[in-house]
């Protein structure tokens, strides 16, 4: 959003911020012990409290007022705030409550106009410089307001998702951090074999000698940053939903990043995982479809058949991953019922969508991708058109190293490279070269058995406070839009 | 359809319990039982009137077997013939999964094959009209209808019946098949209609 | 006077009061020949409403999309799938009642098998409206039938537990239906050769597809019975085994059990035989028919509920030694934390429903509470609560929280819409109910003939004063004569 400039684009609402994962608006946010304070629940210690905080999107509102202005806010509480600050991101709530059509169409823009509250009020101008922190009061209010999040719960909860070491006992022992998933797929494979892709299952296998798809991500250089989620809109036509339907967790996202806060929960560091589908290949939602919408393809893709699709949401509820995405309504205005976004406009669907549909806009849609219609099931494709236009250049060509040159949009965004794409079976690429770091290469979930085509190479931090040279504190970040406050509640 | 017109000698009877000693002195006697109209299942009396068992059980069966081998045939051509797919990594010829449909064809088909197969042979289908002896026959009376020939005599087996324990005895002409036909009409059949 | 079978004076006789074959005929074809009460008028008017709402509500979900429901990406399916296995579940009491216990020789069955079978048809029907509307796109439906076509052709997918739903559904209505119209046939025949009135007789002149009672027809009809019987058993079982693969077989901790094809058919009897006391509790007051379903019935389908209630409870506690045992990490939070933790977000469901379901239906133990019609009333609806929970604390306490916390989902509550479905089948399921009370014989007559002589109440009396005048006598005259 940065400044306000970019609030009216849609691709930047929708896409959750990284740490709070909040979309289509601005709150306070507010750490942990400050929240006992105010609203006396400990959601550290009881799980009751934060079960019920993070399944409601319904969040209690604050009066905030700082340099004699003051802002209601919902508060969103991120652990590991420092006790005494909120903070209050900008470059939201462009236009006044009830602007004229005519104003919000030509001035204030359609996506921007409604997300969030303009925070600009309360920064501090000396004659000199803006100042950003400022004494804050803060007071309780008897409202609430629903934010919409893409991700509620914060933690993993100890399941074999994401991995993390720190650099001192990666050295150390560099085995010791996979060693307990490596132990029990040894304890699921039969017969004594170490073979777990063939030998822990009753199922066949199936070979792909040709090409095989895989991804490699490297969660060491993630940060986050989720380029990658507005290049897969982009490329791939992601529906836009608005924050009704985001709110109501029906945002269309192929590739999402999860946040995972670690460790002490007073002071927690964050892994982000970029998410998307994982092509299995023992799929569990392809066993489910009825009508065999989606299979897998003899180059290790997990197939989407939009035309097949009627639309059951069983492979959504089998995929481990959940990330099979439903298009609940007329995201698209490709339906062939006529006139059922109008009708939703302001109680089921935002005007954003009516705008990601308009004649202009339209022309962003690649055409080399499916419009999904109402009622499908769609998810990540691994980008297949890029695929078989690469396959294609190198028939052409007659150059079979030539498919090493294909790049996911996902990947071709990622500023850190931390997304490698490529053929599995050709040593040489770029994804079988990070798989065969073998001390950091993980795959989620991987005891189901569910053969996952995309795998991560697991973070190993090297701060000082990981490897224990300094004792913690004083290292706050300053977010452009933080302002401090004596707590008095 | 039409099975041509006999005359009929028709007791009623009101207990099943004088029913049976008269279908066996009937048969002594050597008269020809058309049938015998009651309103439920009266156990036994088609042993007692010499019907042979239905084996409407074995085209049952038959039926069964054919439903079976259609399920597992037509899965197993459609994955590893017609269009073998890779589906979740599971084998093209999964029998263990195709159990539940194969065992859901096996009953729908016996279960439609025996209701179709019943209702061929007793004549059962909308529309279908047959002539009724005694409207009671399905309330509270056992209605026996004894087919004369030329030879019989009408009020010789009159008597025998009433002997045998009948309520109410008369002599009817009737249609002994069934036709096309409402049973809210009085409908004369085409023939008749024709004057045939 | 018993030709068939002797029964013991002991038992309680099926039909009370003093009735012979044409007043058994009189008591069942009466409501069907008499103007139907304010009260059918009142009962029918309030289904058909809540049936158009029902409608209304598929209408905005057909039109506008699945999203005018609160299911999200997390929770694929929520009350659609809920309410399709609950109606599904009440189905099965009807076959049960139909066919087990034919085969098992229960003569207590007469009485309520024709409504049963009859609760059984409407319940399918109910149920499928879920599988069918809970689609996103429900005009491509006809994807599910494996017919030729010009994609290939491509067949449908026969390893997915839906599509298994989609055979098993089917041919559990077909079948139902056709068992109970060949049951309705003769008794349609009755209802016709009685009937005073032109339309009357047209119209179950044709439902009765021109019965007449012939021997050899009859002959015919028991052994098409028999059969459908022995077909219906395992179909019966089968159906909710297949429903329950939906969840056995996909690997979302909480569903991938395998208990669950016996719990469910457990559940679904159980769910059922409640469902009957319900209606039947109603039918015979409203139509009196005391004198055919009895205290004695009421009775033993309350002795019915307890047991398969109390296997019920036994499966849930399973399940809780299991998920412990398992030492399954998923497993374990989706039973203790999701379900057994009273104060997570669903905790309340799964204790209403262990409360419902196991707790309280062990009032049945007590002889004197299961023959208090109040008591069976209010238990056989707080059944039906509890097993409509049972489903929910399933299949939304299991997805709710599943693999991945990242994509835990917020608090699921139903939409106007999804209530206004749920309501809609009850609508449905009403109006049939009301219009077969008002035209069917909602009671088997010939079936209730064919048991009058050895359990009616005035038989037995009789045969209880030839029994004590001269027990030999007795015994050669009645019990050989039977064999």
């Amino acid at each position: 959003m940065g400044n306000g400039s970019q609030a009216n684009n849609p691709w930047l609402q929708e896409l959750p911020d990284p740490i709070s994962k909040v979309t289509w608006d601005n709150y306070a946010m507010m750490g942990t012990e400050m929240y006992k304070e105010m609203y006396g629940k400990d959601v550290l210690k009881d799980k009751g409290a934060s079960d019920a905080y993070e399944v409601h999107p319904e969040k209690p509102v604050v009066k905030v007022t700082a340099n004699g202005k003051s802002l209601e806010l919902p508060v969103l509480l991120i652990p590991g705030i420092q006790k005494n600050t909120i903070a209050v991101a900008l470059g939201y709530g462009r236009g006044a409550a009830g602007a004229s059509k005519e104003a919000i169409t030509n001035n204030i823009g359609r996506a921007a106009y409604g997300a969030g509250k303009n925070a600009y009020p309360l920064v501090g101008f000396d004659g000199t410089t803006v100042q950003y922190n400022a004494d804050v009061k803060i007071e309780k209010t008897s409202s609430t307001y629903p934010l919409a999040q893409t991700q509620v719960h914060g933690s993993s909860e100890n399941r074999p998702v994401i991995y993390e070491t720190n650099l001192k006992s990666f050295i150390a022992n560099p085995a010791q951090m996979l060693e307990e998933v490596e132990q029990e797929k040894l304890n699921i494979t039969v017969n004594g074999s170490e073979d777990f892709v063939k030998d822990a299952t009753m199922y066949p296998h199936y070979e792909k000698p040709g090409i095989k798809w895989g991804m490699a991500i490297d969660l060491n250089t993630c940060t986050g940053c989720s380029a990658c989620v507005v290049a897969c809109s982009a490329e791939n036509n992601v529906s836009v939903v608005g924050k009704i339907q985001v709110q109501r967790a029906h945002e269309m996202h192929w590739l999402r990043i999860d946040r995972c806060f670690t460790g002490d929960l007073e002071n927690p560091d964050v892994v982000f995982q970029p998410m998307m589908c994982q092509h299995c290949d023992n799929a569990p939602c392809e066993n489910v479809c009825p009508v065999a919408a989606t299979n897998h393809s003899s180059e290790g893709l997990n197939q989407m058949t939009y035309n097949r699709c009627i639309g059951t949401r069983y492979c959504a509820n089998n995929c481990p991953y959940k990330v099979r995405r439903f298009n609940w309504l007329d995201y698209t205005g490709a339906d062939s019922f006529k006139d059922n976004q109008q009708p939703l406009i302001g109680s089921d669907m935002d005007e954003v969508v009516l705008q990601m549909n308009d004649d202009l806009t339209r022309m962003v849609l690649n055409p080399d991708v499916t419009v999904r219609s109402r009622g499908v099931i769609e998810k990540c494709s691994f980008c297949v058109q890029r695929l078989q236009e690469s396959k294609l250049d190198a028939k052409k060509q007659q150059d079979p190293s030539l498919v090493r040159n294909v790049k996911t949009a996902c990947m071709q965004a990622c500023p850190t490279h931390a997304i490698s794409f490529g053929n599995i079976n050709d040593t040489e690429s770029n994804v079988a070269k990070a798989r065969s770091d073998k001390h950091r290469n993980f795959y989620v979930l991987e005891q189901l058995h569910v053969l996952p085509n995309v795998s991560y190479l697991a973070k190993v931090r090297n701060t000082d406070r990981h490897i224990g040279a300094i004792e913690e504190g004083g290292e706050e970040k300053k977010g452009e839009a933080k302002k401090e406050e004596k707590a008095h509640v | 359809m039409a099975g041509g017109q006999k005359k009929f000698v028709v007791g009623s009877f009101d207990d099943e319990a004088v029913l049976f000693p008269a279908v066996k002195k009937v048969r002594k006697a050597g008269y020809k039982i058309h049938d015998v109209y009651t309103p439920f299942p009266v156990h036994g009396l088609d042993h007692a009137m010499g019907l042979r068992e239905t084996s409407i059980h074995t085209a049952g069966f038959i039926y069964a077997v054919t439903g079976t081998t259609t399920a597992v045939t037509f899965m197993s051509w459609v994955f590893t013939k017609d269009w073998p797919l890779n589906i979740g990594g599971k084998p093209h010829f999964a029998l263990p999964a195709w159990i539940p449909i194969t065992f859901e064809l096996t009953v729908l088909f016996a279960a439609v094959g025996m209701v179709l197969t019943f209702c061929y042979l007793c004549n059962l289908a909308p529309f279908v009209k047959k002539h009724i002896f005694h409207p009671r026959a399905t309330d509270d009376l056992f209605v026996m209808a004894i087919e004369c020939t030329d030879k019989t005599n009408d009020a010789e087996v009159q008597s025998f019946l009433e002997n045998a324990g009948a309520k109410e005895i008369n002599v009817q002409v009737a249609e002994t098949g069934w036709w096309i036909g409402r049973y809210d009409r009085e409908q004369k059949l085409y023939k008749e209609e024709k004057g045939y | 006077m018993s030709l068939l079978k002797y029964e013991s004076q002991q038992r309680e006789p099926l039909v009370d009061g003093n009735k012979d074959y044409h007043q058994v005929t009189e008591d069942i074809v009466r409501p069907i020949e008499m103007k139907p009460s304010r009260l059918w008028y009142i009962g029918f008017y309030i289904s058909v409403a809540l049936l158009l709402f029902g409608v209304y509500s598929i209408y905005r979900e057909v039109t506008y999309g699945i999203g005018q429901w609160n299911l999200n990406k997390t929770i694929g399916w929520g009350w659609d799938i809920t309410n399709f296995v609950w109606w599904v579940g009440i189905g099965h009491a009807g076959t049960l009642i139909s066919a087990i216990l034919l085969l098992f020789r229960q003569g207590w069955r007469t009485g309520v098998n024709r409504a049963a079978e009859a609760m059984t048809i409407f319940a399918v029907m109910c149920a499928g409206q879920f599988p069918i509307w809970h689609m996103g796109r429900v005009w491509m439906a006809m994807f599910v039938l494996p017919y030729p076509n010009t994609r290939g052709p491509l067949w449908v997918n026969f390893n997915s537990p839906l599509l298994w739903d989609v055979f098993a559904i089917s041919t559990y209505f077909t079948v139902s239906l056709l068992f109970w119209y060949s049951g309705l046939l003769p008794d349609f025949a009755t209802v016709r050769d009685r009937a005073k009135t032109k339309f009357r007789k047209m119209m179950y002149g044709v439902a009765a597809f021109g019965w007449s009672g012939s021997t050899k027809h009859w002959q015919r009809h028991e052994s098409l019975s028999l059969v459908l019987a022995g077909l219906s058993t395992p179909l019966v079982l089968s159906v909710h085994t297949i429903v329950s693969f939906d969840f056995a077989t996909s690997i979302v901790p909480g569903w991938h059990t395998t208990i669950f094809p016996p719990y469910f058919v457990a559940g679904a009897i159980f769910s059922g035989f409640a469902m009957v006391q319900t209606l039947m509790i109603v039918v015979r007051k409203v139509l009196n028919l005391q004198d055919y379903i009895t205290l004695g019935h009421i009775e033993a389908m309350n002795k019915v509920i307890v047991l398969t209630g109390s296997i019920v409870g036994c499966a849930y506690l399973t399940e809780l030694f299991i998920a412990w045992y398992g030492q399954n990490q998923y497993e374990q939070w989706a039973f203790f934390e999701n379900r057994g933790n009273l104060f997570s977000p669903y905790g309340w469901s799964y204790y209403l429903m262990m409360f419902c379901n196991v707790v309280s239906p062990q009032l049945f133990w007590s002889r004197k509470l299961r023959r208090n019609i109040t008591v069976t009333f209010f238990m056989s609806i707080i059944v039906n609560i509890g097993m409509w929970f049972e489903r929910f604390v399933i299949i939304v306490t299991s997805v709710y929280r599943d693999f991945l916390p990242s994509s835990w989902s917020t608090y699921y509550s139903p939409s106007i819409w999804e209530i206004g479905f749920y309501l809609g089948t009850f609508g449905l399921f009403f109006t049939c109910f009301f219009l077969f009370g008002k035209y069917f014989p909602v009671i088997a007559i010939a079936e209730i003939k064919a048991v009058l002589k050895t359990s009616g109440e005035n038989y037995k009396a009789k045969m209880t004063d030839i029994e004590k005048a001269d027990a030999e006598k007795f015994y050669i005259e009645e019990v050989e004569h039977a064999h």
